[in-house]
C-alpha cells in the first residue's frame, strides 16, 4: 500500500512543480494498483468472515454451556421451593388420612 | 398406635435434629464468599462499546467505498457500471450476485458479519454476567426458603404427631438447612463460572486475534480511502488552471480530512488496544474468582479504552453533524 502512497505523492509533486505531463504517465499505475488494493481488501474481508464463522460457531457452543449452568442453579433452587411447598401440604394429608381411618 | 411409637422415637428425633444442625452448621462455615459481580459487569460493557466501535468505524468504511465506487462510475468506468448489476444465483430466489462485487458491497457484508461477530462474544460476557450474579443464589429467595420450611417443617411435624423438637430447634434447623443449600449453590456457582472461564480461554484468545484483525483491516481500508481522498484534493490544490478560491476551499477540505482521519485513526488505535486486552481481562475475571484480593488491571484498562472510543466517536459524530448543517445553510 505505501508504494501506492509513493506513487500519488510523486504524482502530487510532479504537478505542484508545473509537469503535469510527467505527471498524467504515472496516473494510469496508480489507478491500476488502487484497483488492485480494493481488490485485495475485499478478498481479505471474506477471507476474514470465513475464519470468523469457525470461531463464532466456538463461542456459541460455549454460551449454550454457559446457559445450561445458569439453568440448573435455578433448577435446584426450584425443587428446594418445591420440596418445602410439598412439606406443607404434609399436614393436610395426615388430617384427611386420620379423618379416613376414624371413619373406619 | 403410630401416635405412641412417634412418642417412643422423641429423644431420637430431638438428637438427629441437633446432628443436622451441628453438620449444617460446619457446612455453613466452610462455605465460600460470594462472587463480585461488579468485573463482570465492567467486562459485559467494555465488549459492548467494542461492538458499538467496530459498527461505528466500518460504517464510515463502507459509505466511503460507496461514495468513491458512485464517483468513478460515474466518470464512465464501465466495468464498474457492469459490476453494478446483480444477478440471482441458480436455485436461490433471494440470492443476488455479482461478477466483480464492489468494494462497498464487500464492506457492506463485512460489516454485518463483525457485527454478528462482536454480538456473539457480548451474549458470551451477558452469560457470564448471570452465572456470577449474586441475585442467582441471593440471601432473600433463601430467607423466605427458610421461613416456608420452618412453617411447614412444624405444621408436619405437628400433624404426625411428634410434639418435640421444639419449635426453636425447628428454627434452627430451617435456617442452618438453607443457608448450607445456598452455600453448596454458592460453590456450585463458583465452580461451574471457574470451569467456564478456564475452558474457554483459548476460544477468548481467538476472538480477540480476530477482533483485532477485523479493525487493522478497517484501518487498511480507511486508510486507502483517504489516500485517494486526500490526493484527489492535492491535485486539486497543484491544477494551474484553478482559481484561488478554488485552491483554498481545497486545501480546507484537505485540512479536515487529514483532522478527521487522525482521530479515525486514534478511534481504531484504541478499538485495537482493547481487543488486544480482552483475552487478559478474560483471565483476570477467573483469577479474580479464585483470589478476590487481587486486581484487574486489565478489566480497568479495558472499561477506560470502552470510554475513550466513546468520546472520540462523540467528537467525530459532531463534526460531521457540523459539516451537515453547515452544508444544508
Amino acid at each position: 500500500m505505501s508504494t501506492h502512497r509513493q506513487g500519488q505523492l510523486a504524482e502530487v509533486s510532479l504537478r505542484l512543480q508545473g509537469k503535469p505531463d510527467e505527471a498524467d504517465k504515472i496516473k494510469p499505475g496508480n489507478t491500476r494498483l488502487s484497483g488492485e488494493i480494493d481488490t485485495l481488501i475485499g478478498q481479505m474481508m471474506d477471507e476474514w468472515l470465513g475464519d470468523a464463522d469457525r470461531t463464532v460457531k466456538e463461542l456459541t457452543a460455549a454460551n449454550a454451556k454457559l446457559e445450561v449452568a445458569v439453568a440448573e442453579i435455578k433448577k435446584q433452587i426450584n425443587i428446594a421451593q418445591n420440596v418445602v411447598k410439598a412439606l406443607g401440604l404434609l399436614d393436610d394429608a395426615v388430617a384427611i388420612a386420620k379423618k379416613a381411618v376414624a371413619g373406619l | 398406635m403410630m401416635i405412641s411409637n412417634a412418642k417412643k422415637s422423641v429423644p431420637t428425633v430431638n438428637r438427629l435434629f441437633l446432628f443436622l444442625a451441628a453438620a449444617l452448621a460446619i457446612l455453613g462455615m466452610a462455605g465460600c464468599a460470594s462472587i463480585s459481580p461488579a468485573p463482570f459487569t465492567a467486562f459485559t460493557t467494555s465488549v459492548q462499546q467494542l461492538r458499538d466501535g467496530a459498527d461505528a468505524s466500518l460504517s464510515l468504511v463502507h459509505e466511503r467505498t460507496r461514495d468513491r465506487y458512485i464517483a468513478e462510475t460515474a466518470e464512465g468506468d464501465v466495468a464498474k457500471v457492469q459490476a453494478l448489476l446483480l444477478t440471482q444465483p441458480p436455485g436461490d430466489p433471494f440470492g443476488w450476485a455479482s461478477a466483480n462485487p464492489p468494494l462497498f458491497l464487500k464492506a457492506a457484508h463485512f460489516r454485518e458479519g463483525v457485527y454478528r461477530f462482536n454480538s456473539v462474544l457480548v451474549g458470551y460476557a451477558v452469560l457470564l454476567g448471570q452465572l456470577a450474579s449474586p441475585e442467582l443464589v441471593s440471601s432473600e429467595k433463601f430467607e423466605q426458603l427458610a421461613k416456608d420450611l420452618n412453617d411447614n417443617l412444624r405444621n408436619a411435624v405437628q400433624a404426625l404427631g411428634v410434639s418435640s423438637p421444639s419449635n426453636k430447634e425447628i428454627a434452627i434447623f430451617s435456617t442452618l438447612a438453607t443457608a448450607a443449600f445456598r452455600v453448596y449453590l454458592q460453590n456450585k456457582q463458583r465452580t461451574s463460572l471457574l470451569d467456564a472461564l478456564n475452558s474457554n480461554q483459548p476460544a477468548i484468545q481467538n476472538t480477540a486475534e480476530l477482533g483485532a484483525t477485523a479493525v487493522r483491516l478497517t484501518a487498511a481500508a480507511l486508510r486507502h480511502e483517504y489516500d485517494l481522498g486526500s490526493a484527489k484534493l492535492a491535485n486539486l490544490v497543484a491544477k494551474p488552471t484553478a482559481s484561488s478560491s478554488q485552491k483554498q476551499t481545497a486545501v480546507g477540505e484537505l485540512v479536515e480530512l487529514d483532522e478527521k482521519f487522525i482521530k479515525e485513526m486514534s478511534m481504531l488505535r484504541i478499538l485495537h488496544q482493547s481487543y488486544v486486552a480482552v483475552p487478559g481481562a478474560h483471565l483476570e475475571l477467573a483469577s479474580g474468582v479464585a483470589h478476590p484480593e487481587l486486581g484487574l488491571p486489565m478489566v480497568i484498562e479495558l472499561l477506560e479504552n470502552g470510554r475513550e472510543l466513546l468520546r472520540l466517536y462523540e467528537e467525530l459524530s459532531k463534526g460531521d453533524q457540523k459539516k451537515a448543517a453547515g452544508t444544508t445553510k
